[in-house]
């Protein structure tokens, strides 16, 4: 995982440096050094700007992350961690010349990560994040159902209870 | 043919003293067949496994943007599901409603027997 550090957040500098380092290509830690006069909200905006003009995704095929230690609150774009220590461990690996065999597994990734990128990502987390939301109604109603069923079965057991005792 | 000779620990090797020659184990180094990697080769293998994984992944990834997701988008039946749910809490709704308005009612009963507590 590759970390960088932007100072500089005018739409030309940050498409330089995406370009520059391959953003979307591999796993990235962006980290936000704030410039004077602006806030780190603000600057976060500019990155998810020159990413959607970019059509970069920030979760597919490789994450770019943003490195938030103060936990502040964001469009929830980029994925954010507290530390770098944080990233997933599989995405960690030492910078090594690769030999003749490893090449042709990295020729696949390659094909394979082009190939995720000419999907429809943001329309499908768009639909993604809707369907969870009706889940989450799907849920409460089943919950709604099954109270009313209890209390429906709870009085007929003690209707029940009361005939037997009359009797 | 040469024969494969085997592998035996040093307890093993003190028990067999003296049956070396009758056994074939002369010139026998225990450590001979031990298959321990160095560090060197395990890093190659851990490049090698990684991009193997991560093949695994970026596959799994791709089918599910170009099969699983178009399927889900076409026949989803949640929208389904809610309508028959919402239909069936508010006939349960009813059922319990006209259930709880007898005057014989278990509630009904438990409401007459507050009051009578509250108000005698």
């Amino acid at each position: 995982m590759q970390k960088i550090e932007i100072e500089v957040f005018t739409e030309e500098a940050l498409a330089k440096v995406f370009q520059k380092n391959h953003v979307g290509d591999c796993p990235t830690l962006i980290s936000i050094v704030t410039p004077k006069g602006s806030s780190w909200s603000e600057s976060a905006l500019s990155l998810e700007r020159t990413c959607k003009a970019m059509n970069i995704d920030p979760r597919f095929p490789y994450p770019t992350y943003l490195l938030n230690p103060m936990n502040i609150a964001t469009t929830q774009y980029f994925p954010t961690l507290a530390t770098p220590g944080d990233a997933p461990a599989h995405f960690k690996k030492k910078i090594k010349r690769l030999k003749n065999r490893e090449q042709v597994l990295l020729v696949k990734t390659v094909t394979l990560s082009d190939r995720i990128k000419n999907h429809s990502v943001p329309e499908t987390w768009a639909y993604l994040k809707e369907k969870s939301f009706m889940n989450k109604t799907l849920r409460n109603l089943c919950h709604e159902k099954a109270f009313y069923q209890d209390i429906f079965a709870e009085s007929a057991q003690k209707s029940e209870k009361r005939k037997v005792d009359h009797e | 043919m040469s024969k494969k000779k085997p592998n035996l620990d040093n307890m093993k090797t003190n028990d067999l003293k003296g049956f070396e020659e009758v056994l074939d184990l002369v010139g026998l180094d225990p450590r001979a067949n031990s298959k321990k990697l160095n560090d060197g080769q395990i890093e190659d293998y851990e490049i090698y496994d990684f991009l193997e994984k991560e093949n695994l992944r970026l596959e799994k990834i791709d089918r599910f943007f170009s099969t699983q997701m178009p399927l889900e988008k076409k026949y989803s039946q949640t929208k389904n599901l809610i309508k028959k749910e919402i239909g069936e809490v508010n006939l349960i709704k009813d059922e319990l409603t006209l259930k709880l308005m007898n005057p014989q009612s278990e509630f009904q009963l438990f409401m007459a027997e507050l009051y009578k507590k509250a108000f005698n």
